[in-house]
């Protein structure tokens, strides 16, 4: 065809072709990607059932490391075991089992994990340049409870990556002997995440509280603090008066909500004073918040009198009403004989009241 | 454009994809730190559905929740069935009305310890979502809140999944949203989803085409960039101080969705704070989608009208370099890329008319020009099933998918008219100011998978 136009015969002779080749391309690797799924889901179900009889076995029966060994090669020779898809369905279900098996011996879960030859593959993964395949591979380490070399993983753990730098700490703290230890030195941020791992790994393996708590609470690094105020709950270690001050002078927001839950946790009584005091200097609406829950457990009389004064003059109901849960909850009867200045701010209060006197809402 | 979207879009779920073990959703569902988070349903005459669907959102796996079901004064009989199956007791709430709202007539929580997490709050009807989502706001205890409708049915770790880029980000997360589909031909069993099935009605069909390319395609593209100007009404995650500080949602608001989201960037762009909103490429939300014309005309004209209506209302953020990618390339982009597209669709179609009446055109050129249009069309529409097939490989069978690559080549031609139609009718209600006509969707309930089989 004579293409009269430029554009046109660009689109023509160029641009139209590409995109239908594109097209064909998706429409092939759409279809192509379904069927072989499909025959991977039937495959997948088939061998299941066999993977599990057979990991349940290895785990529940009284085999030696030796028998253990030769059933993992024979097992291999029954199944498609070069095949990639085969090699993760066994080790997603290998980890699995690891991860819920609650009071077995779970050695023998880790002796498959090695004569599998999977301990060879997540080395693979550590070694390849992909911060992803590393975290992968730190990640099968740590849930597996294999151990390695700490030099494979220590050096990661100041990777630019916040991911592999994540998985890597978490994986050191899990796989090292010094466990807690590691974070003495540690100068990164440590993320809401990481905490969470941290404390997940914390309830799952038996861990000792760090010796040096007592330093970490005055790191430098803010977040090594937040952690250790997180661990010493986890461990009921409880502050004395001068750890308690230097932490609620802190100016990081975070840190002092942390110390004032960490001291409703502990139910440190001996600190209702030094909370009292903190509530005039505290300028953070959710802290002064968290503040009066801590006192509703700590308080007494001496808390009831310090906010039975404040009560009618405090202009935010959050914190009013804060205030009212707290008095309630130390003394029931108190605000039925309390003087109010005027029949609004009585009603007000009196709805709060029956708001915390509620059963069902508390 | 769209093929700069492509390749933010692969990125985006590329990352996304890689960081699955970075925190690992079975740490979030077990902890006891993790951050609690208030879902707020609203509610108006679902009585078929209601108990279902209530039940559903209280089996979702996450330590730290409550769900708030906003009955905005349904005049059937959702708020009794509610009362009879969990043991619903009214409660003397002390209830501010930080948000303002109409009335609430009081509060309900359950006397059985095993809906300890229910709270329900019944209202006078507000004509609109958004009033009864400020109820629901003014009501729940947790700083994030997340907003869904009571026809939908989340997937059990939708809360870990959404919440997990509030806890992940170094930044703060205002936002978050994930996918929704069309659970119209679905089934689902003890109130979660049992077995995905492409929709078999006309209108839902296409539907479910539109929401593959929109969320899985476009959301995460500008998720990438943090330039999302959208989060659905029918799921997402919000942090409920900056809500609040926003004003929550406009009652008179038909988007009232985008316009909380616009609302929301525009106070941190204000305060000069960086923010993140995003975006997951999950499926975590099924809702029953129009299957009648009319139905679905008139949710289309609400949407057109609620984008305009919005883009009005903001436009003093256009091209303003005080707020940042918000005014100088996400509000834009909705302005030609959304807002103004069917109406050029239709100039365009018009001149084309005229042309041929009057001066005669170019047939070659013309059929060119269009076969390109229409090709790049389908082609970004595969696009975004193959991503979402690699992916998640939703449906059970090959037909289906079959079925899904034809419906990406007619839909331009059966469908996409439609769409300009029910756009160019919204604003020009807009225009005219016509009082908007709501209507009742009426819901044909869940497939429940028993049923089917018996």
């Amino acid at each position: 065809m004579h293409c009269k136009f430029n554009l046109y015969s660009i689109l023509c002779h160029f641009i139209i072709p590409i995109v239908v080749l594109f097209i064909l391309i998706c429409i092939v690797w759409i279809i192509k990607n379904r069927i072989i799924y499909q025959k991977r889901t039937i495959k997948r179900n088939n061998y299941n059932l066999m993977i599990d009889h057979f990991l349940i076995n290895i785990v529940f029966s009284s085999m030696t490391n030796e028998e253990i060994k030769s059933s993992v090669i024979q097992f291999k020779k029954e199944v498609p075991f070069n095949k990639n898809w085969f090699k993760k369905l066994v080790l997603k279900k290998l980890i699995n089992l690891k991860q819920n098996l609650v009071g077995t011996d779970s050695k023998k879960i880790i002796y498959a994990y090695r004569y599998f030859g999977f301990h060879l593959i997540s080395k693979k993964l550590i070694l390849k340049n992909s911060w992803y395949n590393k975290s992968l591979g730190f990640y099968h380490y740590q849930l597996m409870d294999y151990k390695i070399k700490k030099g494979q993983i220590e050096k990661y753990i100041h990777s630019s990556n916040k991911f592999l730098k994540s998985n890597a700490l978490i994986a050191l703290i899990v796989l090292s002997d010094e466990r807690f230890n590691i974070l003495k030195n540690y100068n990164h941020e440590i993320s809401t995440s990481d905490e969470l791992k941290i404390i997940d790994i914390i309830y799952n393996k038996e861990s000792s509280l760090p010796q040096e708590i007592n330093n970490w609470l005055y790191n430098e690094n803010l977040s090594i603090v937040l952690l250790t105020i997180k661990l010493a709950v986890r461990f009921r270690y409880s502050f004395n008066e001068f750890q308690i001050k230097k932490l609620i002078s802190n100016t990081n927001v975070k840190i002092r909500k942390t110390v004032y839950l960490a001291i409703k946790d502990l139910i440190i009584l001996d600190s209702n004073a030094l909370l009292l005091e903190q509530y005039n200097i505290e300028d953070n609406k959710q802290n002064k918040i968290e503040l009066l829950k801590t006192l509703s457990y700590i308080g007494n009389e001496i808390t009831i009198n310090h906010f039975s004064k404040i009560l009618t003059l405090e202009q935010d109901l959050d914190l009013k009403f804060n205030m009212v849960r707290l008095i309630k909850t130390i003394n029931t009867n108190y605000l039925n004989d309390f003087i109010f200045k005027s029949n609004e701010e009585q009603e007000v209060i009196e709805k709060m009241l029956l708001h915390v006197s509620n059963p069902y809402l508390n | 454009m769209y093929i700069a979207l492509t390749f933010l879009c692969y990125d985006a779920i590329k990352n996304y994809a890689n960081s699955k073990y970075f925190l690992h959703i079975g740490v979030l569902k077990k902890s006891n730190h993790a951050v609690g988070v208030s879902i707020i349903a609203p509610a108006f005459n679902e009585s078929s559905t209601i108990v279902d669907n209530v039940k559903s959102l209280m089996l979702l796996e996450y330590p730290k929740y409550e769900v708030v079901i906003v009955n905005d004064g349904s005049t059937d009989s959702s708020l009794q069935k509610l009362i009879d199956e969990f043991e619903l007791i009214k409660v003397d709430f002390f209830y501010q009305d930080k948000l303002k709202s109409h009335p609430v007539r009081g509060h309900y929580k359950s006397k059985n310890p095993v809906y300890s997490k229910l709270l329900v709050v019944d209202k006078i009807n507000g004509k609109s979502k958004a009033d009864a989502m400020n109820v629901g706001i003014n009501s729940c205890k947790y700083d994030i809140f997340m907003c869904t409708d009571v026809d939908c049915i989340l997937r059990k770790d939708s809360i870990s999944l959404l919440v997990k880029p509030f806890i992940e980000s170094k930044k703060r997360v205002i936002a978050t949203g994930a996918a929704i589909r069309i659970s119209n031909s679905c089934e689902f069993k003890d109130g979660m989803l049992f077995k995905s099935v492409y929709p078999k009605q006309y209108f839902p069909m296409f539907q479910e085409l539109e929401y593959i390319r929109a969320f899985v395609f476009g959301r995460m593209a500008w998720s990438r960039i943090n330039g999302l100007l959208l989060v659905s009404g029918g799921l997402g995650m919000f942090d409920k101080t900056l809500a609040i500080e926003a004003g929550g949602y406009w009652h008179k608001s038909l988007g009232e969705d985008m316009d909380l989201i616009i609302r929301m960037r525009k106070i941190m762009h204000e305060k000069n704070e960086s923010f993140l909103i995003k975006y997951i490429p999950e499926s975590l939300c099924w809702t029953e989608g129009p299957s009648t014309k009319n139905v679905f005309i008139r949710q289309r004209v609400r949407w057109a009208r609620g984008l305009i209506q919005t883009l009005f209302l903001h436009r003093k953020i256009f091209l303003n370099k005080n707020y940042g990618l918000t005014g100088l390339v996400s509000f834009p982009y909705f302005v030609f890329g959304e807002f103004l597209v069917p109406i050029l669709e239709a100039i365009g179609i018009i001149i084309i008319f005229f042309d041929i009446l009057i001066f005669g055109i170019n047939y070659n050129y013309f059929l060119i020009i269009t076969l390109f249009v229409y090709l790049f069309y389908v082609f970004i529409g595969l696009t975004s099933i193959l991503i979402d097939q690699v992916l998640y490989k939703h449906y059970s069978t090959l037909k289906e998918i079959i079925k899904l690559i034809l419906l990406v080549f007619i839909e331009p031609i059966i469908y996409h008219p439609i769409t300009i139609y029910t756009s160019l009718k919204g604003y020009w209600q807009f225009v005219a100011n016509k009082e908007l006509a709501w209507g009742v969707m009426t819901r044909q309930g869940f497939l429940n998978s028993s049923e089917k089989i018996n």
